[in-house]
């Protein structure tokens, strides 16, 4: 009970040191749960946008059959071919739709090109000749899989999104190593922070600590009023990280998302990062104690 | 309990401030250590109290070679021991009743029970503290943080105290009561080694003496002595 009273003096004698590391803490910690969450959530965000493509394949109009090993009989059937053949290049991940005129058509209005769209309409059978026919293959493909698809019969000419997000790719790329760099450097103004706080507490436990060891405490009695300081500012300063996060951190992630459709699919920030936050305070408290210098006696303990 | 043999301590310079001291005291003795100031007696109290090592010879406490003692003896041997400073080291922001309650903290760590707080209430009651109990330390006179410094070593109930001038900052009244208190201790076989240059006392209070003079133990008898 009095050791404990020992262990809470700082508070006593040195109270704005104590709550500002309390503070400091908190803030640290939730701006690493911050950059964390985000890193986390780049990763899969920048391999999907490697490995995602839209493979758009343009179709050769139906002049009969192309393969004469194989003959088919009509449009359908040759359309329905070219299907099969580009499935079996891209593997089962690939989503593929044939685009003809009536799909384009939708897809226009669906855009907000209305008037275009009924304008083409219009056009009544030559719409065929105007309006291209596509297959729109999505998913996550190999790098040879456009050559496969430009080689199936069928298909005039095949293009990819890949090279489009190549740039963007290398900016995410590049934010994420900044952000990287920035919670190594939080670690750091984390750890100096802590360092001071020992210093501080390695002077206001020194003459306690001297007379613990003159009344022949050993070294698991000494370690208490250290640790019992050390913990106390983490505690503190934990469970105001986990406030924060509950309070301000999520609604922060939760805005990021919606400042871009690219950041839609980063992960849902949880609530139960609060606890991992004041988990990390206590531990950082505890820590903290390892920075604590006891005082040297002549003769050893 | 205590045994020193041909000790010697030098600090960083090469001034030998205690030299070749030899002594030996049994359970339940009571010496009188006098000089001086600056004739070693501090440094000696230090020793006994193990603060300090000495830099020659050999120092046994409870049997104990304090060069050859594991941590854990050494522990043990501390908790034995009451030592009163003349630097009363109390940490000012606690309460007086604080104070002297740590220095049981070491015997356990849960609260403590009546018992103790009885006996704490008791001694700071002999020593006149009674009104201050929870006054914080740092505003107390000299006189009273000694004798708080005194009732800190007493209430662990030592086998062996080591008291270095307790009465120099105590009028005749509190001198007194802080030598009935010893003198208490002394009868249920505890150890005592006083270190004072306060004449009344050693006279009236007739006990083994030893007398240091430039670092030497020049005299040391086994009746009583006189200076």
């Amino acid at each position: 009970m009095h050791l404990l009273k020992l262990g809470l003096r700082p508070w006593k004698l040195a109270f704005y040191s104590q709550a500002l590391s309390s503070l400091v803490v908190a803030v640290l910690l939730l701006m690493i749960a911050l950059f964390v969450w985000f890193d986390r959530g780049l990763g899969p965000l920048i391999s999907r946008m490697r490995t995602e493509q839209v493979i758009t394949a343009y179709l050769l109009p139906y002049d009969g059959p192309m393969d004469e090993s194989a003959p088919v009989a009509s449009a359908a059937a040759a359309t329905t071919l070219i299907l099969e053949k580009a499935q079996v290049a891209v593997g089962i991940a690939g989503v593929i739709r044939l685009i003809g005129p009536t799909e384009f058509l939708e897809e226009l209005r669906r855009k907000e090109y209305a008037t275009l769209a009924s304008e083409l309409e219009e056009m009544g059978s030559e719409l065929t000749s105007i309006v291209p026919r596509y297959l729109s293959i999505e998913g996550s493909f190999d790098e040879q899989a456009l050559e496969r698809v430009r080689e199936i019969p069928g298909v005039e000419s095949a293009e990819s999104s890949r090279n489009r997000f190549a740039a963007v790719v290398g900016a995410f790329a590049s934010i994420r190593w900044v952000n990287r760099a920035l919670i190594l450097g939080l670690f750091l103004a984390l750890a100096t922070g802590l360092v001071h706080l020992g210093r501080i507490n390695t002077q206001i436990h020194e003459e306690p600590l001297r007379l613990l060891r003159q009344w022949g405490a050993n070294g698991l009695l000494m370690s208490i009023p250290p640790l019992v300081s050390g913990a106390s500012v983490g505690v503190l300063g934990g469970a105001l990280a986990a406030g924060l996060w509950l309070s301000i951190g999520m609604q922060f992630a939760r805005q990021l998302k919606g400042l871009s459709p690219i950041f839609v699919n980063l992960p849902n920030p949880h609530a139960s990062t609060a606890l991992v936050l004041a988990i990390i305070g206590l531990a950082i408290g505890v820590v903290s104690t390892l920075f604590h210098s006891t005082a040297r006696s002549p003769v050893r303990t | 309990m205590i045994q020193l043999r041909s000790v010697s301590k030098n600090y960083s310079g090469n001034t030998s401030v205690l030299d070749q001291i030899s002594l030996e005291l049994k359970k339940g003795d009571f010496l009188y250590v006098l000089g001086g100031s600056g004739a070693g007696k501090s440094s000696l109290l230090r020793m006994l109290a193990t603060e300090e090592a000495p830099s020659s010879g050999t120092l046994a406490l409870f049997g104990y070679a304090l060069s050859q003692m594991t941590p854990a003896t050494l522990q043990a041997i501390r908790r034995s021991l009451g030592y009163i400073p003349q630097n009363v080291r109390l940490l000012p922001d606690l309460s007086v009743e604080d104070n002297v309650a740590l220095s049981l903290a070491v015997a356990s760590t849960r609260a403590l029970g009546n018992d103790a707080r009885a006996r704490i209430h008791d001694l700071l009651d002999k020593l006149g503290l009674s009104a201050m109990r929870s006054k914080p330390a740092g505003g107390l006179s000299g006189g009273e943080a000694q004798r708080v410094a005194i009732a800190r070593a007493l209430v662990r109930k030592p086998e062996l105290i080591i008291a270095d001038e307790p009465t120099g900052s105590q009028d005749k009244e509190f001198t007194w009561s802080v030598m009935d208190l010893l003198l208490r201790a002394n009868l249920t076989g505890t150890t005592v080694v006083i270190a004072t240059h306060d004449r009344e006392i050693v006279q009236r209070v007739r006990k083994r003496c030893a007398v240091l003079r430039s670092g030497r133990l020049t005299f040391e008898e086994g009746a009583f002595c006189t200076f």
